[in-house]
């Protein structure tokens, strides 16, 4: 015990450690300064990854992480534009743009750009339908413009700050009243609009190239001003000066009357950071980079961007996933060669493989300051989290590899479900105004999730008792464990289940007036409670021998992914979030699964009889 | 009577009654995405006998949970009590309150909207589902006669103080045609430009807009056949002895004791996008000379005299004025679940430390 | 038998009870929606020159309130509203008036100041306005990210803002008026 305690804590202390030399704030990245996005404020770390997911479908491109790609695009656009960011899986999307299919498929913004310009007409329609009747590649070319779009906002966000006008003439340059090889910005440019207007007016009188550079300056200030429209990086702070809280992106903020001698800061200190990155100065992005964090802790606590970004860098989920699927593998090894070591090894690194999943949980829960289940995908994360911790409970009873083979199951099921459901997007999302309260989230949410997760425990061992019982595996001890291990925990799920089911009865009482409403999600509760009920009572009564009881368990299952996900199908009721169009598939295949599983354990069982008569 | 408590105890009875109220419960969840939330709720749930393909009479949600209910008391009843079974017993006495309370629910609660606009204020309650046909004094507002429809919908004739309504046509939901060619020289007002025509209902109930016609007789100038729709934009009248009065159908109104005025409603975002975090209703209650501020926002009603005032919606009526909608709930039975799911989840908890850890333990066969 | 029915009906009497007892009671947490408030801020200081060339900085006015106006000659809105601001100012002696003209040429903020000055030179001349006009939008753009007219800062005697009132306003209502009290 004290070494496999050992092996544990060393194991934590090395993530610990490692935590500081990952999150080393390296220059030329923006990463934890806040932007305004989907309603939250977050790292611009956490957007960069959004942003990426939704172009190129991963977290990173090439060796380049999705921060470093963020600022490339913010302050070296010319550059971030020709880089083939855009995965299109689609080859009638390729060719409907009339471009080159390829394996690799990634296509740059101007290639794209150009092709979709002489298309615009088509997607101007598709954008004026309904979303729903659109086919899927009719969707995905709309969604692929949109991103274009935002892609392309976002490079030209800071293009008010950059330098883009350089001033060689030396009539120019007095004119405007500025040194000779200046170099400005657009908001330069405006605030000596009045001079340029009058130079304007007077063209004539210049010598030709002084004349050439006051049009190109114009023609550039003309272009620039196209940009005023960009909205989406709002990293500009609520002033206080609007009733709600939005913040602004730098072109807007003067345009909505937002300005402040804070924003003037914020701005010239943008300003600065371009400069920097353009001329490598670290020293000048350092300093820029900690002022600008500095004014923005007002509005939200800079340790939790940090945490936010230092979350996002380290994938905790994937992390455990592996660890459970290493422990999956050595339960097999330990199976065949029956090494008590290597079961005990095991133990440990599903252990750890918890302690980091719940680390994943906490880590959302404390950016969020929200329990942890919110959203579909949540209730998965947390779903697989019991599973395992009930299985390592049962393990830490029973010591029969049991639940240590249900625990580095269940784990990595549901770490590897949970992956299909993060959808594109900011998984750590804004709630819709009836779920937004914490104690009701907590109690009614949490207890019901933890049923699901009891349920599913119960649902395995069953499985377990079946193969047991049907291949004459071990004794007869070891079956009766096992179907006893069994009832408790299915106990233990009803009590959940009833406690969740009645907390949302109360919830709904408390904010909708009324304590039981039928909707679709509570009668799915309110099943599984039944179901486990008659279950408990049939076994109880006599009505259902141990083996009838063991399938009925196994269907359990089935009642609570049905509850779970499959009312959500119907999509109707106030339980219709996280609404996915592949549910249907996957809830049918897991269906035909399970009960593959019971005919498979039936026709066995028959054919033994047969044999032994 | 011990004799027969035994046999209302009888676990197999009880086993396969909750096998029915299983289907029943699928039944009246899948089927809601045809014929929506309230209908499968009367057919499948508050029914009496669902008839099953329409012939088959079967037990009801009604009955079926009767049964359970009876089942449960009747083994409370005839079960020996000692401390070995004690969180069964409390299980089962607090599942018995939670129907009780459901069944006290069922019978006694009110429910309904409260509509009111910014600055006005409102002192009645208008049901979801049913509606009445209602004459008013069209200066004074009070109300001359009330016909409750959920109670009688066949009814063919409503006499009043003032005239006789011959009811020609009742729909519970209906559409409107507009009339071609010649017209009746016998139809009124409305009638002259469209005519009914029976539509099936919709899934969402309150969707459903309740038509009639009917005709009046021996009242000279007011002869004729009319036809009056739910919430119609022009209300019909009627006049007599030179006092105008108001004809229509309406949601059945459930008069309140205090009325309640809303000062401001107040909707807040989530920055940067549409999407709402909270909503809020300003509202001031007056009983009776007493005028009492309150907030009303989500997950914070406002209860008063065992009326509960919840935020339902909101909406901006067409004069650009914000109107809040408030779910009003008059409910005795509002505790059993309270106190019920205590007991219920406490006996379960004494039961599974009673009875759990024996169960999972290394080799504990026998 | 007895003593179980005698249990049960303890049970449900007390339920009974418990259910009657409805709380006829208001909800004591007046819990309002949070409301936004202007983030209090540190004013930045700045050198302007009044129109007769004199030389000012910001944080030379002591002990007042300041109202930090941007306007134009061009934005008739802010023209309206002019007088109303330095009769406001007028009549409050805490208050000074900083008004800053956005225009591109001085000539034309001049031409409209000088028919206010004609108009009500009792109230620009009291010593609590200050006229100015912003050459290169070093106050407005750069200083203090005003483009658009009218906008107005409300700076306290420590030199914090405290509001910001965009747009043209009646500003001889209530609202307005609470807003320039911190």
């Amino acid at each position: 015990m004290p070494s496999k305690l050992f092996s544990l804590l060393s194991f934590i202390l090395f993530i610990l450690l490692s935590i500081p030399a990952m999150a080393d704030n390296k220059p030329f990245i923006i990463d934890t300064i806040p932007i305004q996005h989907e309603g939250r404020i977050k790292p611009l770390s956490t957007y960069s990854e959004v942003l990426l997911l939704k172009t190129y479908g991963k977290k990173s491109f090439n060796e380049m992480s999705s921060e470093q790609f963020l600022t490339e695009l913010l302050l070296d656009s010319k550059n971030a534009l020709k880089r083939p960011i855009f995965n299109i899986a689609n080859p009638d999307i390729v060719h409907l743009l009339g471009l080159e299919y390829d394996s690799n498929h990634k296509y740059n913004f101007i290639e794209l750009l150009q092709s979709m310009s002489s298309r615009m007409e088509m997607i101007n329609k598709l954008n004026e339908l309904d979303p729903a009747k659109l086919t899927g590649s009719q969707s995905q070319l709309l969604n692929l413009y949109i991103n274009l779009m935002e892609y392309f906002e976002i490079a030209r966000s800071l293009s008010l700050v950059k330098y883009e006008f350089e001033i060689n003439n030396i009539e120019v340059s007095e004119l405007l009243n500025v040194n000779m090889g200046d170099k400005l910005n657009y908001l330069d440019m405006i605030q000596r609009k009045a001079r340029y207007k009058q130079v304007f007016h007077k063209l004539r009188e210049y010598s030709k190239p002084a004349q050439d550079d006051i049009l190109k300056i114009g023609e550039k200030l003309r272009v620039l001003s196209r940009d005023k429209n960009a909205k989406i990086f709002r990293v500009m702070p609520a002033q206080g000066v609007r009733k709600d809280n939005t913040w602004f992106s730098p072109w807007e903020v003067m345009n909505m009357g937002e300005g402040t001698p804070e924003t003037a800061k914020l701005i010239s200190l943008w300003t600065d950071l371009a400069v920097a990155y353009r001329v490598k100065d670290e020293e000048l992005w350092n300093k820029s980079y900690l002022e600008i964090i500095g004014i923005t802790s007002k509005y939200i606590d800079p340790n939790k961007t940090y945490f936010e970004k230092i979350y996002n860098s380290f994938d905790l989920f994937k992390i455990s996933t592996g660890l459970y699927l290493i422990a999956l593998l050595l339960i097999g090894l330990y199976a065949f060669s029956g090494k008590l070591v290597i079961l005990k090894v095991s133990n440990v690194i599903i252990m750890s493989a918890l302690i980091i999943h719940g680390l994943g949980l906490l880590s959302r829960m404390y950016i969020m300051g929200r329990p942890p289940v919110t959203t579909l995908y949540e209730s998965i994360l947390f779903v697989g989290f019991i599973s395992v911790l009930f299985s390592m409970l049962l393990e830490y009873r029973n010591k029969n590899s049991i639940g240590s083979l249900i625990a580095a199951f269940t784990g990595s099921f549901f770490l590897f479900l949970s992956i299909k459901y993060v959808g594109d997007g900011d998984s750590l999302g804004v709630l819709v105004a009836v779920l937004n309260t914490n104690f009701w989230l907590a109690t009614h949410v949490v207890t019901i999730t933890i049923g699901y997760g009891a349920c599913f425990v119960a649902g395995l061992l069953a499985h377990i008792y079946l193969i047991q019982k049907s291949f004459n595996f071990q004794d007869k001890i070891s079956h009766n464990s096992t179907f006893n291990n069994m009832i408790g925990v299915s106990l233990i799920a009803l009590f959940f289940s009833i406690l969740g089911t009645i907390l949302g009865g109360i919830w709904a009482d408390q904010s909708w007036g009324r304590f039981w409403g039928w909707d679709p999600k509570e009668n799915g509760a309110m099943f599984i409670c039944l179901w486990l009920i008659t279950l408990l009572h049939g076994k109880l009564a006599g009505q259902l021998k141990p083996i009838i009881f063991a399938y009925g368990m196994v269907l359990t299952n089935i009642v609570v992914v049905l509850a779970w996900f499959g009312v959500n199908l119907l999509g109707i009721g106030l339980h219709s979030y996280g609404f996915i169009d592949s549910v249907a598939t996957n809830i049918v295949l897991f269906i035909i699964i399970e009960l593959s599983f019971i005919i498979f354990i039936i026709s066995a069982r028959q054919l033994r009889k047969k044999n032994e008569v | 009577m011990n004799k027969v408590l035994k046999f209302l105890a009888r676990p197999d009875i009880f086993f396969y009654t909750l096998i029915w109220l299983m289907f029943l419960l699928v039944m009246g969840t899948v089927t809601q995405k045809t014929i929506g939330l309230y209908q499968a709720q009367e057919r499948f749930f508050s029914s009496n006998i669902l008839w099953l393909f329409g012939v088959l009479p079967t037990p009801g949600g009604m009955p079926t949970m009767a049964i359970v209910f009876i089942g449960l008391t009747s083994k409370l009843l005839i079960e020996e009590w000692n401390i070995r079974k004690l969180g069964t017993i409390t299980v089962h006495i607090g599942a018995m309150l939670l129907l009780l309370g459901g069944f006290i629910t069922g019978i006694y609660s009110q429910e309904g909207n409260m509509v009111i606009k910014e600055g006005d204020s409102a002192g009645f309650i208008s049901d979801y589902y049913d509606v009445e046909f209602a004459i008013s004094n069209a200066e004074t507002g009070k109300e001359i006669f009330i016909h409750d429809f959920s109670k009688d919908k066949a009814i063919k004739l409503i006499k009043t103080d003032i005239a006789e309504f011959k009811i020609i046509q009742y729909f519970d939901n209906c559409s409107l045609l507009k009339r071609t060619g010649e017209i009746d020289e016998n139809l009124r007002a409305m009638a002259t430009i469209f005519s009914f025509q029976k539509a099936p209902l919709d899934k969402q109930a309150e969707n459903n807009t309740v038509c009639i016609q009917y005709r009046i007789e021996g009242e000279e100038d007011n002869d004729g056949i009319y036809q009056i729709f739910e919430d119609m934009p022009i209300i019909q009248t009627f006049t007599k002895n030179d006092i105008k009065y108001h004809i229509e159908i309406r949601k059945k109104r459930t008069y309140l004791p205090f009325a309640i005025e809303l000062i401001d409603f107040e909707k807040q975002s989530y920055g940067g996008i549409n999407m709402a975090k909270s909503y809020s209703s300003d509202v001031i209650l007056k009983d009776n000379g007493i005028e009492w501020k309150s907030l009303i926002s989500m997950n914070e009603p406002l209860r008063y005299k065992g009326y509960v005032f919840y935020q339902s919606s909101f909406f901006v009526n067409q004069r650009g004025e914000e109107v809040t909608v408030l779910a009003v709930v008059h409910n005795i039975g509002r505790m059993f679940p309270y106190i019920s799911s205590i007991i219920l989840t406490l006996g379960l908890l004494i039961h599974i430390l009673q009875s759990v850890p024996a169960m999972i333990r290394r080799r504990n066969a026998k | 038998m007895k003593y179980k029915i005698i249990v049960i009906l303890v049970i449900l009497i007390s339920s009974v009870i418990i259910v009657n007892y409805d709380k006829n009671i208001f909800s004591t947490n007046d819990t309002r929606l949070e409301q936004v408030k202007f983030n209090k801020m540190d004013a930045v200081d700045f050198p302007f020159k009044d129109l007769s060339g004199d030389n000012f900085h910001l944080f030379d006015i002591k002990d007042k309130t300041i109202l930090l106006h941007f306007w134009a000659s061009w934005c008739g809105i802010c023209k309206v509203e002019f007088p109303a601001l330095l009769d406001l100012v007028h009549k409050d002696p805490n208050l000074v008036f900083l008004a800053v003209a956005t225009d591109d040429e001085i000539e034309d903020a001049v031409k409209f100041l000088s028919v206010m000055t004609r108009r009500h030179p009792d109230k620009v001349n009291n010593g609590r306005v200050y006229l100015t006009w912003d050459r290169d939008s070093e106050i407005s753009i750069k200083t203090y990210n005003v483009k658009r007219v009218p906008e107005t800062f409300v700076i306290n005697k420590d030199f914090k803002i405290f509001d910001k009132i965009i747009g043209n306003q009646d500003w001889y209502s209530k609202e307005i008026r609470d807003r320039l009290k911190e």
